[in-house]
């Protein structure tokens, strides 16, 4: 069977185009990780030089490392007293103290905290807006609406650039919910519910206020909102720098990598039962001993080369990402630095499980996409019709996004790749979605990648016997 | 030995391709000659189990062949008319991947393909791409994938089809010798191939089997039916619009006609007979001028 397979895999690698189609490919995403997933990153280092791309990612690595530690009281005290330091540095004192006036001292003190004396934060709101308002400049404040919380837009300094760089570094460990919540071992932030007549009633959404909604919690089960609680005691409470992960995290998850190498997948399997009447050779192996052992070494060999391609591509991408930054942390909370990524945050995973989970799932949407590239190269005896149809298959819930759906386009392979529809806080409706099987919790996703593997078999199973004997057809 | 073939027939739609052929097989070589659409190819695929027929079976040794495939196939050696090859393969691993798919041990296939490739005059082509090979050399791959496993049954249709003599002559010569232990069946249109190499010979006609017997008593049918003639210009035009005429030969305003008929040609000498007289006397109908 080894030697069968070998002799598939020439038949498939022995043309040239293939293999400078599988070289531009993987290399073109290299060049695509980059693009997207560098050079856009930018920082501002101590002396307010503006860094880019490579460069920003290692200080911004260096900078999260320094800001490491346990999240308890003790650290948050610290990290407190950090920011106001780091604030006093960035600010354009002189600015700031024409537009805040006499109140200028006291905004950096509490600045950014909650449950403050709403008539300050009030009287300071309102002279700030006068005299803003004299001056001709933007209101430089972001305050609740019973006054009771503060926050600097940081306008006023030399360069803006910096001031938003400043802005994001407190905005990383310090976002009030729920990552400060769920790692601040003090803070008991977990969902409180009662179950009446058999439906769950949410007194508390806790934790998951920010991310999943009253009305998505209420729908599910007991037993999913007890594993909700549970992995929101059990996640990790130390920060650091998790910058090399996210990059990584980030460069997997863009689809259009996928999307190209699930093109790839396509062109060197569309042929791969339509090679031999195509070249006349189903005639000879139709009389020899081991045809029975061609179609299964065919169905290996699909399989090999699919999970080689994304075996090769996850390590050429591990390999760019850890030349660029070390890759490290990968057990603490799944907390993407904003920026690096903001409005993306997945806090009840580790970066392990998340790079695990978005890893298989992309894996499995690639083996979706052989599976029907082969069965229909097997159904059809035709590659260019193959490619076509499944090219189809794939581009299909193109069509509808945006748009209601005429059925369910989970089992998309294209779908399967949009990784910020994945445990992201953004989405509710797709994989993020618990099913509730028996007593046991499962991911979405992790049905569907078994509904792949059934129907796999399946489609496998219907090759199998179409492909016995007696298939001279010309 | 024995291959027998009984009441065997297919049917394309309305055209019956293989009309209830019945055959018995032995050691030796069996030539089959045929015109084209004559059920040839047809009922050689049938042989090797590779087309399902509509009726009759084949039998080896007593036993259908299709109930105990796998060890048929393993004495089968078959190589099509239509020759078919991956094309970025080189020789050598085309060969190897045919003996693999025959489930052929490696030490025993890796000598094997060194002798055949020795024998069919390959050696310096092991590593060329298939598609890069002359239709020649592509006979001769063709014709060396089917001797990969010894077989004591050899198909092969139309084996000479774009050999130049000399490759002709040595592939007669080693059928020859293969079928001193093993059925070899060849197909051709060439009738020199099978004349001096065929023990036996089946004349097939529209899926028919018109005759099946050794060389001599097919020859022994056309004594008296084929002439020499001498004549002039005018004389052979009638002779060529009138009769089978198998060969013609200018000297200067002389013309020597050889001329296979069933009526005496009261001008002619009569000839000892080959088999392109028996060919031609069987298929003039279906054979066009464009032919010679």
């Amino acid at each position: 069977m080894a030697k069968m397979i070998l002799f598939e895999l020439k038949k498939i690698f022995k043309s040239k185009f293939k293999l400078i189609l599988c070289a531009f490919v993987l290399l073109g995403n290299l060049w695509m990780s980059h693009y997207y997933n560098v050079q856009y990153i930018s920082a501002v280092n101590e002396n307010k030089m503006e860094l880019h791309g490579v460069e920003a990612l290692r200080y911004l690595d260096q900078f999260y490392s320094d800001l490491k530690g346990t999240v308890n009281a003790t650290y948050l005290k610290d990290i407190e007293m950090k920011k106001t330091e780091m604030l006093k540095r960035f600010m354009d004192h002189d600015k700031s103290k024409e537009v805040f006036g006499e109140y200028y001292p006291m905004i950096l003190e509490i600045n950014d905290k909650e449950n403050l004396d709403p008539e300050l934060v009030k009287e300071i709101v309102e002279t700030t807006e006068k005299t803003c308002k004299q001056l001709n400049i933007p209101f430089p404040l972001s305050y609740n609406d019973d006054y009771t919380y503060l926050k600097i837009d940081m306008l006023y300094l030399t360069d803006y650039k910096h001031t938003r760089q400043a802005f994001w570094y407190f905005d990383g460990p310090l976002q009030s919910t729920p990552f400060m919540q769920i790692l601040n071992e003090e803070e008991n932030q977990k969902i409180e519910y009662i179950v009446v007549n058999n439906q769950v009633k949410i007194k508390d959404t806790g934790f998951a206020d920010s991310f999943w909604p009253y009305e998505w919690l209420e729908k599910y089960p007991v037993q999913v909102i007890d594993y909700l609680n549970d992995r929101y005691e059990n996640m990790s409470s130390s920060y650091d720098s998790t910058v090399g992960a996210t990059t990584l995290f980030n460069c997997i998850s863009n689809y259009m990598i996928w999307l190209l190498n699930m093109l790839l997948i396509i062109v060197l399997l569309a042929d791969v039962f339509s090679t031999e009447q195509r070249h006349k050779m189903d005639q000879y192996l139709a009389c020899a001993k081991e045809y029975k052992k061609i179609t299964m070494a065919k169905i290996l060999t699909v399989l090999i080369v699919t999970v080689t391609i994304f075996a090769i591509q996850m390590g050429l991408l591990y390999g760019f990402v850890s030349w660029i930054v070390p890759i490290k942390n990968l057990d603490v909370q799944a907390v993407i630095p904003n920026c690096l990524m903001p409005l993306r945050r997945f806090d009840l995973f580790t970066f392990k499980e998340l790079l695990i989970r978005t890893g298989i799932t992309v894996l499995f949407a690639l083996l979706s996409v052989s599976i029907v590239t082969s069965v229909l190269s097997c159904l059809t005896q035709n590659r260019i019709f193959s490619s076509i149809a499944t090219m189809l298959f794939v581009a299909l819930p193109m069509v509808f996004i945006n748009n209601t759906t005429p059925f369910n386009m989970d089992y998309f392979p294209f779908e399967m790749l949009r990784m910020d529809t994945l445990f992201g806080n953004n989405i509710r409706f797709g994989f993020n979605q618990l099913i509730c099987i028996g007593e046991n919790v499962y991911y979405k996703a992790s049905i569907i990648c078994v509904g792949w593997v059934i129907a796999g078999i399946l489609l496998y199973l219907f090759c199998y016997l179409k492909e016995r004997r007696h298939i001279v057809r010309s | 030995m024995e291959l027998r073939i009984e009441e065997l027939t297919k049917q394309f739609g309305k055209t019956v391709a293989v009309d209830h052929a019945n055959l018995s097989l032995h050691e030796g070589v069996i030539g089959l000659l045929g015109s084209n659409g004559s059920g040839k190819s047809t009922m050689m695929k049938m042989i090797c189990g590779i087309l399902p027929s509509n009726s009759g079976n084949v039998f080896y040794e007593n036993e259908e062949i299709l109930k105990n495939y796998d060890n048929y196939v393993m004495n089968l050696g078959y190589m099509p008319q239509q020759l078919g090859f991956y094309p970025n393969f080189t020789v050598q691993e085309f060969l190897e991947y045919m003996s693999v798919v025959k489930g052929l041990k490696k030490e025993f296939y890796m000598k094997k393909i060194e002798e055949l490739l020795m024998k069919l005059n390959l050696e310096e082509k092991r590593k060329a791409k298939i598609k890069n090979l002359s239709g020649g050399m592509l006979r001769r791959v063709g014709v060396a994938q089917a001797l990969l496993n010894e077989p004591k049954i050899l198909i092969l249709d139309e084996p000479t089809a774009g050999l130049d003599p000399k490759e002709r002559i040595s592939l007669r010569n080693m059928i020859s010798r293969l079928g001193e232990e093993s059925i070899v069946l060849l197909s051709t249109h060439i009738v020199s191939d099978i004349e001096s190499i065929a023990d036996k010979i089946v004349i097939m006609k529209k899926g028919k089997i018109l005759y099946y017997d050794t060389p001599e008593n097919l020859l022994k049918m056309m004594e008296g039916k084929v002439y020499e003639v001498v004549c002039d210009r005018k004389t052979a035009e009638r002779y060529m619009t009138e009769q089978i005429v198998v060969n013609v030969k200018k000297h200067h305003d002389q013309y020597t006609l050889r001329i296979v008929s069933d009526e005496v040609i009261e001008d002619g000498t009569s000839i000892e007979a080959g088999l392109d007289d028996l060919y031609l006397y069987h298929f003039n109908d279906e054979v066009k001028l464009e032919d010679f």
